[in-house]
């Protein structure tokens, strides 16, 4: 069995899509940004160009393939994930202590992904392929998680990430939405219509790619990093003199709302 | 399906978040030639003029009254005038709250920075509880100047600790950190 005419279409517009980011990534200098987002656009491009290989090679549904796709998948899914954890500490490098704590709660999260993984796979007569669908379905729901809070942590605190980084997670968001969704509808068919499943898989990526290429048609605007404010040990008593003053606020916000009910 | 909408609702919030943040750098270019005044919370300076207005469109007989306890039925014109000032102490609190934010952020010590975030809440649930009562009773065409006051008197006071605060930055020769937090929060 072979691929079919739209599916070569669409490998086709995928492959030439990769490889135009990830020329786009070096001359642009992205790498020089976000270096793990460009290491995972270059293993997409070497996964992409290593499975035309195969399938030339061996054909669709021979075991070469089988072994090169979820093998290869495995290396994406880290790659990925550790992209978004790039962003997430481009986006928090400069307040410590909010990265401290988002560090943390990521941590947690890859490990209790990784338990679920394991559980689930531990049950199934297929382990390695579970363990893989298991660790890319909650990979993709943990990132849609992430990159709200990050974004959610950026209005908090008034962290802002530039424009690449936003286009980047808005990729990210897009690609990992399409991939729950999509797994959600073929999880009980997706053997019987596993291309489907592999073409919308595709389809999404591309999605995800647009939104990556379009910024970098044109050069990179600069990051000016935050003024410093104090050392250490001074910035911790200027905050002490901070936390003084909202405490006096909120004690006047108590005696206000208390007068209302005078 | 709870999968799907759960991912659908994510990817909205997503959008939502980073049109704010494309907001928010449209405001920062706009407030780039502003006046330092501006950048500092100013509009619950006009309390009494709004509170001279509204004892103005009153009738007689509610002059007279306990002004304070009143609670007035606005004309058109009247309640205009009050949204928008409503509106500006909105404004006023978002300033003070971006540049307590911006030092708040800065800190290395996650302790400390627990205890900055507990006031922030502490802070942040009296102004809405007392906005979002002000607004419905400004939807019902209506307004205690006492309440008014109270919220004003909250807004103002976010403000002179906000200025007192950047006035020790200031003297400990921090004038760009100062001026960078003006100009870029």
């Amino acid at each position: 069995m072979s691929l079919s005419s739209f599916q070569n279409f669409l490998w086709i517009v995928g492959t030439a899509l990769k490889l135009i980011l990830c020329v786009l990534v070096f001359a642009r200098g992205l790498h020089r940004r976000l270096p793990l987002f460009s290491l995972y656009v270059v293993l997409v491009v070497v996964d992409d160009l290593a499975l035309r290989w195969t399938y030339h090679q061996f054909g669709y549904t021979s075991p070469a393939a089988k072994y090169e796709y979820w093998s290869s998948l495995g290396v994406v899914i880290v790659a990925r994930a550790l992209a978004v954890a790039e962003l997430c500490w481009r986006g928090l490098r400069h307040s410590p202590a909010v990265w401290l704590i988002a560090r943390r709660v990521l941590a947690f999260l890859a490990f209790a992904m990784l338990v679920y993984a394991v559980v689930a796979a531990a049950k199934n007569s297929s382990p390695v392929i579970t363990f893989l669908l298991t660790v890319e379905r909650s990979l993709d729901f943990g990132i849609a998680v992430i990159l709200v809070a990050l974004l959610r942590l950026g209005l908090r605190y008034e962290v802002w990430l530039g424009g690449i980084e936003r286009k980047v997670v808005l990729g990210f968001s897009v690609f990992s939405t399409f991939q729950i969704v999509n797994n959600t509808f073929m999880k009980q068919w997706m053997m019987k219509y596993f291309s489907w499943w592999v073409s919308a898989s595709v389809v999404s990526f591309e999605v995800a790619m647009l939104i990556w290429i379009t910024p970098l048609l044109r050069p990179l605007p600069s990051m000016k990093p935050p003024p410093t404010l104090f050392s250490e040990e001074e910035s911790v008593s200027v905050l002490k003199q901070a936390l003084e003053r909202m405490r006096r606020i909120a004690e006047e916000m108590k005696r206000v709302a208390r007068s209302k009910w005078k | 399906m709870l999968s799907v909408l759960l991912a659908s609702a994510l990817l909205y919030v997503t959008f939502a978040y980073l049109k704010e943040q494309k907001a928010r750098e449209r405001r920062i270019e706009r407030q780039r030639d502003l006046p330092r005044e501006q950048l500092l919370p100013h509009h619950y300076r006009s309390f009494v003029e709004v509170e001279n207005k509204l004892w103005a469109a009153t009738a007689e007989g509610a002059q007279t009254a306990m002004w304070d306890r009143t609670r007035m039925k606005l004309r058109a014109a009247e309640l205009q005038l009050a949204r928008e000032y409503v509106q500006g102490l909105q404004k006023d609190f978002e300033m003070g709250s971006r540049i307590f934010a911006v030092v708040m952020s800065r800190s290395p010590e996650i302790g400390i920075l627990r205890q900055l975030e507990w006031q922030r809440i502490k802070i942040e649930f009296p102004y809405y509880t007392w906005h979002a009562l002000i607004c419905f009773r400004l939807w019902t065409g209506q307004v205690s100047p006492s309440e008014l006051r109270r919220l004003t008197d909250i807004v103002a006071t976010l403000a002179s600790e906000v200025r007192s605060m950047l006035n020790v930055f200031e003297r400990s020769d921090n004038v760009d950190f100062v001026e960078s937090l003006l100009r870029n929060s």
